[in-house]
């Protein structure tokens, strides 16, 4: 994961020289738009072809609910603290 | 809105072509496939991000206030994630605190959480993180009246900077919108190092810890 981290860097030193190239900033936002839907597509396919999750799919979407409500209300009230703190 | 909508049919059709396995698994080399693209949209985001003038300018005007904002809501996310998980029978709390540092950015930390934990949690990763983008969309005008006026950018996490962006902008001010852009940038580059955090450095503190206390 991190060769993933070292790559992403890379990708910003390129794209900070790149910066004023509109053309190719145009494409890569493109390339970015199709290789998210390809692999989004790649990865339904790991699931569907995994009987075990395809059988257990609403109790993942259970527990995705309940861990985005715990993720949301943290974020939401770690943020108010500091809004109370710094920023009235 | 419109694209999250999209990724999530790609997503849907995958899963059906997958039930009925339409391309052979043993063809389709899944896990080698799925990496060589990760790699490469990692790269692709790196250059947007390099190349948006907009997010050099925010850091040079930076001051260390306006960076507190995107570590609490990234603290925020962990902790509230991993609290949740203790009462979830199939989550660990590592798993549930990389479900959390997701923050919204579903396509990154899903593919980075199948990966290394399986598709079980994965999928857990990408349903979370667009319901928390989808919820943003429809949620932040509520947020924002009872919880201040930064609780929509708390709620949209990395998507602040783009998809959950005029929504803050409307209904927190224009102020706002620039923080929130900022927001989301560095949240966006957070992501990859939270998940690897979450499922390669905290089980080493967990452990760690009940050896010492527990």
């Amino acid at each position: 994961m991190l060769l993933l981290i070292l790559i992403m860097v890379i990708g910003i030193v390129v794209g900070y020289f790149l910066r004023n190239c509109q053309k190719i900033i145009h494409v890569n936002n493109k390339l970015t738009t199709g290789s998210i839907f390809l692999l989004l597509f790649v990865l339904g396919y790991g699931v569907g072809v995994d009987p075990m999750i395809v059988s257990n799919f609403f109790e993942l979407g259970k527990d995705a609910i309940l861990l985005t409500i715990a993720a949301v209300a943290g974020s939401v009230f770690f943020v108010r603290v500091i809004e109370k703190k710094y920023f009235l | 809105m419109k694209g999250s909508m999209i990724i999530l049919c790609f997503f849907a059709l995958g899963v059906g072509l997958g039930v009925y396995e339409i391309i052979p698994v043993e063809l389709l080399p899944m896990h080698k496939l799925s990496e060589h693209i990760l790699m490469f949209l990692l790269f692709v985001v790196g250059v947007g991000v390099g190349a948006d003038s907009a997010s050099w300018d925010l850091i040079r005007s930076m001051n260390y206030k306006i960076l507190l904002i995107p570590v609490l809501i990234a603290i925020g996310s962990l902790v509230g994630a991993s609290l949740m998980s203790l009462v979830l029978p199939n989550i660990s709390i590592e798993e549930g605190a990389a479900v959390g540092s997701g923050l919204g950015y579903y396509s990154l930390s899903s593919i980075l959480i199948t990966k290394a934990r399986g598709e079980a949690i994965g999928t857990i990763a990408l349903l979370s993180n667009i319901i928390r983008e989808l919820a943003t969309l429809v949620f932040v005008p509520f947020y924002v009246k009872y919880f201040g006026r930064f609780s929509g950018v708390a709620s949209g996490g990395a998507t602040s900077m783009d998809t959950t962006l005029p929504i803050i902008s409307s209904y927190s001010g224009k102020e706002v919108a620039v923080i929130s852009v900022f927001n989301g940038i560095v949240l966006t580059l957070l992501v990859p190092v939270l998940v690897y955090f979450s499922l390669s450095i905290l089980p080493i503190i967990i452990d760690v810890s009940t050896d010492l206390f527990g």
